[in-house]
């Protein structure tokens, strides 16, 4: 891939980051996005400013307590944006009405509705947005470059299975009986030590709101068609917080798309004993004239050694340029004016799609995506 | 020793051949419709009427293979005979035609067992033993894919007619519905399909999405539609404390010969089959009630109809009473 044409460096705030600080890092791979600022509300809890001023610790920027004195007073043109859910849609809207590129972590929103205040705001400003996802891993480049290529014809059908490998505090049923309900916030902010805290905020979300953006976007990425309707199983298998709150570990979503094609997702948060890897995540494509299987998180090697705990997973990714990737389309959608991999309309979208396989577990009916 | 005879042919033919000796000593005796076991001390006839008329006393079993739309007629006239029934695949094109063929073969006094090839794989069943010592602890999620050619022409080409075969879903997914209801131990409770054919209006791809009591879910995809040459079969299993992924990904070796590597998948040889034969020829030894058998069978085709009812309304269907509805 040619490098992006200009040679301008994008000036970074990072609005919030609460959760996973590999979006900023990732960010900060490629040499022309540049973090001079971590900025969040004052009014945010303590918890979120000491983890904001540890990473402005780590990249050795300063820490704003004030979103629109920080975007002001360094002189940005990109933000960063990684709060808990529910208010990532509040900042990205700040960021693009104050004329800043936007990098967002997922989920995009927890609501369809803040979905679309995001698009509103983006696109009435004209600025550019991307939201965070897998699609510049080198395996899936590979299956890009092979359909691209026409080696399995036109795509008929995508399957995708994403399970994470990871615990959630006490399994299903476990615990006394009586026992209060698990504290959503709590137990995420608990999770952060390993990384697990993808779902942190006050609003609980299943792994179809929380994760459902990665696999969806692999088929929207290799599709490039909407998905119209869906049909879907979720539960609550494995951890008592999902019980306790009414969400799902464990779902299953037919998708009908655009064009007749077919896709399917299995996804979940299976638990630390049920895969020696991150998990197992994979996508198969059958085309016109062929078929592809491909194994997500390839290439990788794997660590074996004596005194190795069941949390330290074997398999280390080996190579692949996917941050940089990432930051470098972003870079040349604002060079050209043109889109990300994954703009806001299309994150909106497959924000609905979520939602309305959320609904259909819930109905047991179908469910068409509006 | 169990004497076996083929009737019609199929796939297998040649390693019933090779492996009846190693299922408890049983050997194929007779055949029809010139299946490739035969050989010069083999009886011989053009269809099962004639077989049963000229060598009834030299078969005690029958294995039938014959095309969707005769096996029902076969399976009654091998069962009232008293031949001991092995069919191969579904039973008939409809759970009401197994149904009645059940029913007509309750009071005889024989071994019938419908098939369900795919609990013999070696993988599916080192699937189900672990589920049996309780390493995967409740099922949650099943996934599977079995990918494949078109059936091929000659003698086989009733396969590609479903009026004969009854299409994707009767001909193919009810191994894979067999399998789901097998390993969740009951019936699904919600059925909903989607299929989609390249050529014609016939599906050559069809996706069913089962659902299970205290959330079970199974999702099975099936195509006929990949260019000649070997198949893909992939199974994943996630249970409340473990998982398992069979998957033939995980069991290609690399040939390099210039240019990019090719996938070779390393054979399980005859396994299937002969694991199969194995307990059909030890339920005929032992006697047993294979009553279990002929409602998985019976059940696995009402979910095909259900998931091709789902799949032509696009809407779900529950169970019932008597089977499935569109809701």
């Amino acid at each position: 891939m040619p490098s992006s044409s200009g040679d301008s460096i994008f000036r970074v705030a990072v609005l919030s980051v609460v959760k996973h600080d590999y979006v900023p890092l990732g960010l900060a791979t490629h040499p022309r996005f540049d973090p001079v600022v971590v900025a969040d509300d004052a009014a945010q809890p303590e918890w979120v400013h000491e983890r904001n001023q540890k990473l402005a610790d780590q990249l050795n920027i300063p820490y704003v307590r004030d979103v629109e004195a920080a975007i002001r007073d360094y002189d940005v043109q990109v933000a960063c944006v990684s709060p808990e859910a529910e208010r990532h849609a509040d900042l990205s809207v700040r960021a693009a009405d104050a004329g800043l590129h936007v990098v967002q972590d997922k989920p995009m929103s927890t609501l369809v509705s803040e979905c679309d205040r995001i698009v509103e705001a983006v696109e009435r400003n004209g600025v550019k947005f991307l939201m965070w996802n897998r699609d510049m891993l080198p395996a899936m480049l590979l299956a890009r470059r092979e359909l691209q290529s026409g080696a399995i014809g036109d795509v008929r059908a995508v399957h995708v299975d994403f399970y994470f490998a990871k615990d959630a505090g006490p399994r299903r049923g476990e615990g006394p009986p009586g026992a209060p309900k698990i504290d959503w916030l709590e137990a995420l902010k608990a999770a952060h030590v390993d990384g697990s805290d993808g779902g942190v905020g006050h609003a609980p979300m299943g792994e179809l709101q929380i994760e459902g953006i990665y696999p969806l976007s692999h088929i929207q990425v290799l599709t490039g068609v909407k998905v119209r309707r869906v049909f879907a199983r979720a539960t609550a298998h494995f951890h008592q917080r999902n019980v306790d709150h009414g969400i799902d570990d464990l779902a299953s979503v037919t998708l009908e798309l655009e064009n007749g094609i077919v896709g399917t997702l299995c996804i979940g948060r299976i638990g630390r004993a049920k895969h020696d890897n991150d998990g197992e995540i994979k996508v198969r494509i059958l085309g016109t004239t062929g078929a592809m299987v491909i194994n997500e998180p390839r290439p990788e090697v794997r660590v074996f050694y004596r005194g190795r705990t069941a949390s330290d997973s074997p398999g280390r990714r080996a190579g692949g340029d996917a941050d940089w990737l990432l930051m470098e389309n972003f870079a040349q959608a604002i060079d050209t004016n043109s889109d990300t991999i994954l703009n806001a309309r299309v994150g909106r979208d497959i924000a609905a799609t979520v939602q309305a396989a959320i609904d259909s577990g819930r109905t047991g009916h179908p469910v068409e995506v509006t | 020793m169990t004497r076996l005879a083929l009737v019609g042919r199929g796939p297998d033919d040649e390693a019933y051949a090779r492996i009846a000796p190693r299922a408890a000593g049983s050997t194929i005796a007779a055949v029809t419709d010139g299946a490739q076991a035969g050989s010069d001390s083999v009886a011989s006839a053009p269809t099962l009427g004639d077989l049963l008329e000229s060598h009834a006393d030299a078969i005690d079993a029958v294995i039938v293979q014959t095309p969707t739309d005769e096996r029902a007629s076969h399976i009654e006239t091998a069962a009232t005979a008293g031949k001991h029934v092995l069919v191969k695949g579904p039973m008939g094109r409809s759970a009401g035609e197994a149904r009645d063929l059940a029913e007509a073969c309750a009071g005889v006094d024989v071994v019938f067992m419908a098939g369900q090839i795919d609990r013999y794989r070696p993988d599916v069943a080192a699937v189900r033993a672990s589920m049996d010592a309780g390493q995967m602890g409740q099922p949650g999620l099943l996934r599977s894919h079995r990918w494949q050619p078109p059936p091929t022409g000659g003698p086989t080409t009733w396969r590609l007619d479903p009026g004969r075969s009854g299409g994707i879903f009767i001909h193919e997914l009810t191994r894979e519905i067999d399998v789901a209801a097998w390993l969740f131990d009951g019936p699904p409770e919600t059925v909903f399909a989607v299929a989609r054919g390249q050529d014609s209006d016939q599906p050559d791809a069809a996706v069913v999405h089962l659902g299970f009591p205290n959330g079970g879910m199974a999702v099975l995809d099936v195509t006929t539609a990949l260019p000649r040459g070997e198949g893909y079969w992939s199974l994943g299993i996630i249970g409340a404390d473990g998982a398992i992924y069979a998957d033939d990904q995980h069991n290609m070796q690399l040939l390099y010969a210039g240019g990019s590597p090719a996938a070779r998948l390393t054979s399980t040889g005859d396994a299937t089959v002969l694991s199969q034969l194995q307990a059909f020829v030890a339920a005929v030894d032992n006697g047993a009630d294979a009553s279990d058998s002929i409602a998985a069978g019976v059940l696995a085709l009402e979910v095909a109809e259900a998931a091709m009812a789902s799949a032509a309304s696009g809407r779900a269907a529950a169970r019932t009473e008597d089977g499935y509805a569109l809701v």
